[in-house]
């Protein structure tokens, strides 16, 4: 416990925490600043969003707007990651699949995924599909793209080496090509949780009925500047926690990249 | 007492000198001297210096180590036919001792030529010379595997490597023909890009030959026309390294042994621990290769191909890069393990001064199409130690050695010119 303790204590004394929160608080105090001299005014100030927190997040349906959207990102999110993992390693380790698959996948990259909006709203029975599809449209192509470049990476010493020690097939596959291509793809899915978060806030203002997006929407619908902004950085913390949350996955996962 | 002619006579006898051109064979006879010996008596023995060879003319001479062995050595038991030669070491570049005795059962009457004097003739006789010695090499390596019992007896022959690239076809190994005793330590060295890696990589089983055939202990690793297959019976340390960073040095070093169900963890694990501290890298199995510097990475990775007990080490420009102290540091712990376990070890450098300090045989490469040029014997005694880097024989190595290199980089340096023009 004492231990504990003084381990957060020292955690105080660096200095990466204060730089950060100096940031922080700069930020607020100009926007604050930005107001009084009568510049923006038709954002409200930081102190009247602060004081409007413990009203917005009592307000009925803030919490679930959380849970929704978070539960469409990541739904998207984990079924793009298990097709592209699943498709990146066939094609990266098959050559003839891959020169048949690439032209197809390379025409339906381009695509940004909310112009799949019209077509999901009339394949898909329910909104919620159709955004799921859509967070999914959003989130496989940054994975598989770093999952099939991880795996050209490898540098081919390492199978080289792998082969003179004897590994077989299955060896060279969870010893060299697996642990090889994990940084590539926890970059993926770095940029794929970031791109589920944009797309699932535009589909909920385009047809949702609830969701941070739609929360947003609604605060706009009914006038309420103060809502839009907390919508807003609800929508910022989200994403946040959810690239904070790849990072810590990927520093566990890949111990040896750690300083 | 035997004239010239009646030498010549003698030599035309033997399988292995009798095809010598004329003017060779003239020559060989005229040094040749006659010996008679007593029945019973040793014309030498086991762990003698080796500096002739010889040519029974009448009698019979026998190996009793030969005949002393239980089971059969691809050796002859004993040396009956006129023209027969044995005493092959001293045929053999910088090889010093005798591997067997040979004991005269009779009163026998032999030609001896001193082996030195013969390799720098045939050296002087281009391709059929050159060829003769290879042979005479071959024959020897394959006789001291089996007497000996020692693996690693490395054979190319006439390996060549043709990438066809857009541009046309690219000729990177022509017609090289090497021949690596068991435990031998050789190095290649040769100008940047003139085929040292092609060859290697043929060695390793990483890349295909367009000519040729390599032998390891008699048994074709790889050929023209097959896929070839790497093992762990030749071992690669490799430019620039290749330590898998995503595993701990402990992972590196035992994963080979129990892939291939050599050893149990346990075992492994000691071993890797005991090397590992006998280079002075005790107590680092729990870190990742990221976290230690480039010269101990070198040093993790000799030992990492150590532990496969591979019957070659194939060494690819291993310590480029290094400063000089912490390659200085490396090479002597590369000497240190060769001394206590003698693999044959391929080594692949352009630095000359290495090439001579750990090799027993030195050749230099050609520009492309890479082949055999020159063969320096380093005979420095072992262990070797850094004060022999300044003594007068390490330095006459080095200077016969720039000769033939600066030559060579010359070529390439106007091949390039030309390439680019």
């Amino acid at each position: 416990m004492k231990i504990a303790i003084t381990r957060h204590l020292r955690g105080l004394q660096n200095p990466i925490i204060w730089q950060g929160a100096l940031g922080l608080v700069s930020f607020f105090v100009i926007w604050q600043l930005a107001r009084t001299i009568g510049w923006m005014v038709i954002a409200p100030t930081p102190l009247e969003v602060l004081a409007n927190i413990p009203k917005q997040m009592a307000q009925e349906g803030y919490w679930f707007s959380w849970l929704a959207s978070t539960g469409r990102v990541f739904g998207g999110f984990f079924l793009a990651a298990a097709f592209a993992i699943v498709l990146g390693i066939a094609m990266g380790t098959t050559r003839k699949f891959r020169q048949a698959g690439f032209p197809i996948l390379e025409i339906l990259r381009p695509i940004p995924p909310l112009a799949w909006l019209p077509l999901a709203i009339l394949f898909w029975p329910k909104a919620e599909m159709t955004m799921v599809f859509l967070t999914f449209m959003g989130a496989f192509f940054p994975i598989f793209i770093n999952v099939l470049s991880g795996i050209d990476a490898i540098d081919v010493r390492y199978v080289q080496a792998a082969r003179s020690l004897g590994a077989g097939p299955a060896t060279l596959f969870w010893r060299i090509l697996a642990p090889g291509a994990l940084p590539s793809l926890f970059t993926g899915l770095t940029i794929a949780i970031g791109i589920t978060w944009e797309v699932v806030i535009a589909a909920e203002m385009a047809s949702g009925n609830h969701g941070l997006g739609y929360l947003t929407w609604n605060a706009y619908m009914s006038n309420s500047l103060v809502g839009i902004v907390i919508g807003m950085l609800s929508i910022g913390v989200a994403g946040m926690i959810s690239s904070g949350l790849m990072s810590w996955l990927g520093r566990h996962a890949m111990p040896w990249r750690r300083p | 007492m035997l004239n010239t002619q009646e030498k010549s006579d003698i030599l035309k006898q033997s399988s292995f000198l009798g095809a010598m051109p004329e003017r060779m064979l003239m020559a060989v006879a005229a040094t040749a001297t006659e010996k008679q010996f007593e029945r019973g008596h040793f014309i030498f023995a086991k762990n003698d210096a080796a500096d002739n060879f010889y040519l029974l003319v009448d009698g019979k001479v026998g190996h009793p180590e030969v005949q002393a062995a239980q089971t059969a050595l691809s050796v002859v038991l004993d040396v009956a036919a006129p023209g027969q030669l044995f005493g092959f070491a001293a045929l053999v570049p910088g090889m010093p001792t005798r591997i067997i005795s040979a004991r005269c059962e009779r009163a026998t009457t032999v030609l001896a030529i001193e082996g030195r004097w013969f390799q720098a003739l045939a050296a002087r006789h281009g391709k059929v010379g050159q060829d003769l010695l290879l042979d005479l090499t071959r024959a020897y390596a394959g006789h001291e595997r089996s007497v000996m019992n020692r693996d690693g007896w490395l054979s190319i022959r006439n390996a060549g490597k043709v990438y066809e690239t857009t541009g046309g076809s690219l000729v990177a190994v022509d017609n090289c023909s090497i021949e690596i005793r068991p435990g031998e330590f050789c190095a290649i060295v040769g100008p940047s890009g003139c085929g040292k890696s092609t060859l290697l990589n043929a060695i390793a089983g990483f890349d295909s030959l367009t000519d040729g055939i390599i032998y390891l202990d008699g048994e074709w690793i790889n050929r023209r026309g097959a896929k070839p297959k790497p093992g762990p019976d030749r071992m690669v340390v490799f430019q620039n390294g290749a330590l898998f960073p995503w595993a701990t040095i402990r992972e590196n070093l035992i994963r080979g042994p129990l892939v291939q169900q050599r050893m149990s963890e346990a075992e492994a694990l000691r071993r890797a621990s005991e090397m590992l501290a006998r280079v002075g890298l005790a107590g680092i199995e729990n870190l990742y290769p990221g976290s230690i510097s480039s010269g101990m990475c070198r040093r993790v990775e000799i030992i990492r191909a150590l532990l496969n007990n591979p019957r070659v080490m194939l060494l690819d420009e291993p310590f480029r890069g290094l400063d000089a102290l912490t390659k200085t540091v490396t090479q002597n712990a590369l000497l240190e393990l060769y001394d206590l376990t003698p693999k044959t070890v391929l080594f692949i450098t352009h630095d000359l001064e290495e090439a001579i300090y750990l090799a027993d045989r030195v050749l230099v490469m050609t520009t492309r199409p890479g082949r055999i040029k020159q063969t320096i014997a380093v005979e420095l005694p072992r262990p070797r130690t850094t004060k022999m880097l300044t003594s007068p024989e390490f330095l006459r190595l080095k200077e016969e050695a720039i000769d033939a290199v600066h030559e060579e980089a010359v070529k390439a340096f106007a091949a390039g010119e030309r390439e680019l023009a």
